[in-house]
């Protein structure tokens, strides 16, 4: 296994998830004008060879751009898309064929936060019923008043008080950092092994974002639930993750320690993203490092690496091979020709 | 300390020196609703002079974006409610007519919205669109004048001129918003207003356009105000900040005082809930409650509910927006402002440039 | 108490709608038609002058004191008759209009959530019904299997499904992308359950506005049906009021137009509910209003 970074800090010795060169492709548009491409058909990959591992307990920062394919990545993890290669596997357990043969098994192990709050619960349900749906689902408690209790438990340790307040309110009813919190406590109702956040703070005002990345901080120290943890704002993902991983077009291009990711960053599209990235003190004024373009459709990329059309430092060797990993150790691995060893 | 430029002439006496480019005077903006008035501006001061480069920084629901709407007088006549005074070079925005305005809006003030690219049309190529653009204000115009002048815009917002000869949907939303920066300089315009017009980018993308705007702002002399929730934004691209909160004024100073070392509660709290980049990691903690109904303010203070400073005064009378002196030594007692009861315009005491504007009971607010 | 807040909650939303039902006028006028025409269903034994089947000695007189609205070429009193087939036109629209509802929510349901091949087949199997002439298609099944009430209900409810399950489809293709939907899979939902319980309840209302405007078509199918002397020949509808007065339509105006005013109010009645339904409820019309 490939790419199978170790984090050098270490919350726990179970791995509980590792993703082994997952693909996700998606058949192209028909196009009419078939441009460049002999046969073999058209590919979008959104997901082209992704390996990493968690550990118990682990949060793992997944930034890059729109269209980077994390979002995907999160999707395949928890079962939302079918990857059409590679495998993942959930405790040594190959995930594909537990979703097929045990589906609910499956949903336990693996949950997800959205962006968007305001559009994931049902306006028509309250917040009682949407939190008692998971337990009735899975059998957990085995009454009616034993789910309410096991719901207004987890209400209140997520900051939700008092609970029985919030029981009997609609969703439109709640904020937006509110809403975002009964998400969080309805996928931790269920114990998951890892729980994917995509973007979970994107669509909150500033001032609560603070309140629901702290929950979740909380919520995977006391349940050593792992995190993967997506989304575009670099600082944020900073002060939540123990580890970083950058994707580019669909592949990871660097990934270790957090502060290693941030302070030393390897990879020159890192470099390029961290040095944008504006910093709220305006005493740390960065000059941000031009590349060209943006990034393009992942529609067959390749033969070398995907990032050399716009790289600001390629060689000869960057057009013709994808370049190999490169372990800068104490598991800081990096994707490209120019780092040395 | 504070520069009072008392000109008694009338209101049509040219532009002086020592007066800002645009002074909002005690500006307040309701929503008429079903159920109330929603006070979205709420008697709000503020000027910017020649030169300035502004960010107004404010969550969702502070007014932010009305306020420049209503700069601009961009807001719907039926269901709005807008008193006070805008005065833009000398010419009171709010009521002169709409000739007057229609000329002001694009040539003298124009705007770049976070969707501005969504306003082109799909099915005319950009030059197309951009020749009727420039012809709006400059019916005469020849084809070459303005191709002459649009080429040298995309230069200098860094778009190729091959871009001219493309359709929107070919171009990438960075590509876009730079068409929507350049076409909002073709005619030089005095003041240009960026609202949330780098959020819904990338990181790179909005790195460069940031580095673009602080490069035309140099070279053309532009006056800006960048209006945004992202206080990183203004960090780094402005030289003043203006807080709003719940559509009130909450400090105005420079960035590297305001966003260094804020006075205002409600500031701190903000800049609390950003993890910094780089450094140390340190517990981010977040502003705790919720904006108030904006239908019913609480009286006092709009963020004393929130304010974990909050005094009894606070919750009673709402505080007055006040100067506060640099060294930090002496700044509780100092000079208010506003506007006069019975002074004409032309006599309103303006805060000199640079001032440190504090609406906080903790810092002299609270002698009306 | 807790209990006491939903049920409040539940008042006030059911508040909110009767204000935007009943700022309508047109839509509380076809109320006031609707209650009417059910009134009278359920009055028409006690509200009636004669029984309906009773045969008269005074044949085609004119609407007078007698006989309100003249009688027919037997001596039966029309208005009378009028009055019992109000039971008869409204069973068959509402029951025939609840079956279409049923299959369209039901199909079209399926087909926009399950996707995929499953919905390429029903779309098809949609669009073949479109294209049926449906009126003939059902001539030919009462003509074949009898034209007994329930036949022609049926036979209605059966051809008139597509237009729902067309709208029904439309958005469940739309609410299968919502987060919530997303998300009651991830929780561990069945694919039936997220139909029943999330895409259904959601996506229902404009199929509700639909089903009531077919109620009104299915008045006026089966007064068709009857009119060409396929209705059920033992009991007395509007539709055969009107077949039966067409031997005298120059001698006796009265027999069938007054029938055929009755199908005409009934039907604007409920198209003024469907259209009233469709402005409140389908999300569409809704964000026009506002």
């Amino acid at each position: 296994m490939s790419g199978t970074g170790t984090s050098s800090r270490p919350t726990g010795h179970e791995e509980v998830l590792s993703a082994v060169e997952i693909q996700k492709w998606y058949p192209a548009r028909r196009q009419i004008l078939r441009l460049g491409h002999k046969d073999g058909g058209t590919f979008v990959k959104a997901v082209d060879g992704v390996n990493f591992s968690l550990r118990k307990g682990e949060i793992l920062g997944v930034i890059g751009e729109s269209g980077c394919g994390k979002s995907t990545m999160g999707k395949l993890l928890v079962g939302l898309e079918v990857p059409t290669g590679g495998k993942i596997y959930f405790q040594g357990q190959e995930a594909t064929s537990l979703l097929k043969g045990d589906a609910k098994a499956f949903r336990r192990k693996a949950q997800i936060v959205f962006q968007n709050p305001f559009d994931t619960f049902d306006p028509r349900h309250n917040i009682a019923s949407i939190l008692s749906t998971p337990l009735k689902i899975h059998g957990i408690g085995s009454s009616d008043s034993e789910r309410k209790e096991i719901c207004c438990q987890a209400l209140e340790q997520a900051g939700l008080r008092p609970a029985r307040e919030y029981l009997f309110r609609f969703p439109h009813e709640l904020s937006g950092g509110q809403l975002q919190r009964v998400s969080i406590v309805r996928a931790m109702l269920l114990k998951p092994l890892f729980l994917v956040a995509d973007e979970p703070v994107s669509m909150l005002d500033v001032s609560v974002r603070a309140d629901i990345l702290n929950a979740l901080l909380q919520l995977s120290e006391e349940s050593s639930t792992a995190i993967v943890f997506i989304s575009h704002d670099i600082s944020v993902t900073r002060y939540i993750s123990h580890r970083i991983a950058v994707m580019y077009l669909g592949r990871i291009v660097e990934i270790g320690d957090a502060d290693e990711i941030i302070s030393h960053p390897c990879h020159p599209y890192t470099r390029a993203l961290i040095s944008n990235f504006p910093s709220a003190d305006p005493r740390e004024a960065r000059e941000g490092i031009q590349i060209q373009g943006e990034p393009p459709t992942p529609v067959n990329p390749g033969p070398g690496c995907y990032f050399a059309p716009r790289c600001f430092m390629t060689s000869e060797e960057c057009l013709h091979s994808y370049p190999e990993e490169v372990d800068l150790g104490g598991g800081h691995l990096v994707w490209c020709h120019m780092v040395q060893r | 300390m504070v520069a009072t430029q008392q000109t008694n002439e009338n209101n049509q006496c040219e532009e002086s020196g020592g007066r800002p480019l645009l002074e909002i005077l005690d500006l307040s903006v309701g929503y008429e609703t079903g159920s109330g008035l929603v006070r979205a501006v709420d008697h709000v001061d503020l000027s910017l002079y020649a030169g300035e480069s502004l960010g107004i920084v404010g969550e969702s629901g502070s007014g932010k974006s009305t306020l420049v709407m209503s700069v601009l007088r961009l807001l719907p006549l039926d269901k709005t409610v807008v008193t006070g005074t805008v005065l833009f070079n000398g010419v009171d925005i709010l009521r002169c007519p709409q000739q007057e305005m229609a000329r002001i809006r694009w040539k003298e003030i124009s705007i770049v919205f976070q969707k501005s690219m969504n306003s082109l049309s799909p099915v005319h190529k950009v030059w197309e669109q951009v020749e009727d653009i420039y012809r709006v204000h400059a019916p005469g115009a020849s084809k070459d004048e303005i191709r002459e002048r649009i080429l040298h815009l995309f230069n200098v917002v860094n778009l190729s001129p091959r871009v001219l000869e493309l359709y929107p949907h070919e171009l990438s939303g960075g590509m876009l918003q730079r068409v929507c920066i350049a076409l909002s300089l073709v005619h030089l315009p005095k003041l240009v207003i960026f609202d949330e017009a780098t959020t819904a980018l990338d990181v790179i993308t909005q790195g460069q356009i940031l580095d673009e705007v602080m490069r035309l702002e140099r070279e053309l002399k532009l006056t800006s105000i960048i209006v945004t929730h992202d206080i990183s934004v203004v960090a780094k691209t402005c030289k003043r900040v203006a807080v709003m909160y719940a559509g009130r004024l909450m400090e105005v100073g420079d960035v590297g005082t305001v966003l260094v070392e804020p006075l205002h509660p409600y500031t701190k709290g903000l800049i609390s809930s950003f993890p910094p980049l780089t450094g140390t990691r340190k517990k981010i903690t977040g502003i705790p409650g919720a904006l108030p109904d904006l239908k019913a303010p609480p009286p006092g203070c709009i963020f004393a509910p929130r304010c974990p400073e909050a005094l009894k005064v606070c919750k009673e009378k709402s505080p007055v927006p006040t100067v506060v002196s640099r060294d930090g030594e002496e700044h509780l007692k100092d000079v208010k402002f506003g506007p006069g009861e019975s002074a004409g315009l032309r006599n309103i005491q303006v805060p000199p440039i640079g001032a440190h504007v504090v609406a906080c009971h903790k810092y002299g607010g609270d002698d009306a | 108490m807790d209990e006491n807040a939903a049920r409040a909650r539940f008042t006030r939303s059911l508040k909110e709608f009767w204000m935007a039902y009943s700022s309508q006028k047109q839509a509380v006028a076809g109320l006031l038609i609707l209650l009417l025409v059910v009134a009278v269903a359920f009055l028409a034994p006690y509200i009636s002058p004669y029984d309906p089947n009773y045969l008269g000695d005074t044949l085609m007189e004119a609407p007078g004191r007698q006989h309100l609205l003249g009688t027919d070429g037997m001596g039966r009193d029309v208005f009378s008759m009028i009055l019992h087939g109000t039971r008869v036109s409204l069973l068959v629209g509402v029951i025939s209009a609840l079956l279409s509802g049923m299959i369209g929510t039901l199909v079209g349901g399926i087909s926009g959530f399950f996707g995929g091949t499953v919905d390429a087949v029903i779309s098809e199997i949609i669009d073949i019904f479109l294209m049926l002439p449906t009126f003939f298609l059902i001539l030919i099944i009462v003509a074949m299997f009898g034209s007994s009430m329930l036949n022609v209900m049926i036979v209605i409810g059966l051809t008139s499904w597509p237009g729902n399950a067309r709208l029904m489809r439309a958005q469940a293709l739309s609410l299968r992308e919502r987060t919530f939907v997303i998300g009651a899979k991830v929780i561990g939902e069945s694919r039936g359950s997220i139909l029943f319980r999330y895409i259904i309840p959601n996506g229902i209302f404009p199929v509700i506005a639909n089903t009531t405007m077919q109620v009104a078509s299915a008045i006026l199918t089966e007064a068709g049906l009857s009119f060409l002397g396929l209705g059920d020949p033992n009991v007395v509808s509007w539709g055969r009021l009107i077949y039966d007065g067409r031997a005298y339509l120059t001698s006796a105006w009265w027999i069938s137009t007054f029938a055929g005013m009755a199908i005409v109010v009934t039907v604007m009645g409920f198209y003024l509910i469907g259209d009233g339904l469709n402005r409140v409820l389908n999300p569409k019309l809704r964000d026009e209003r506002q």
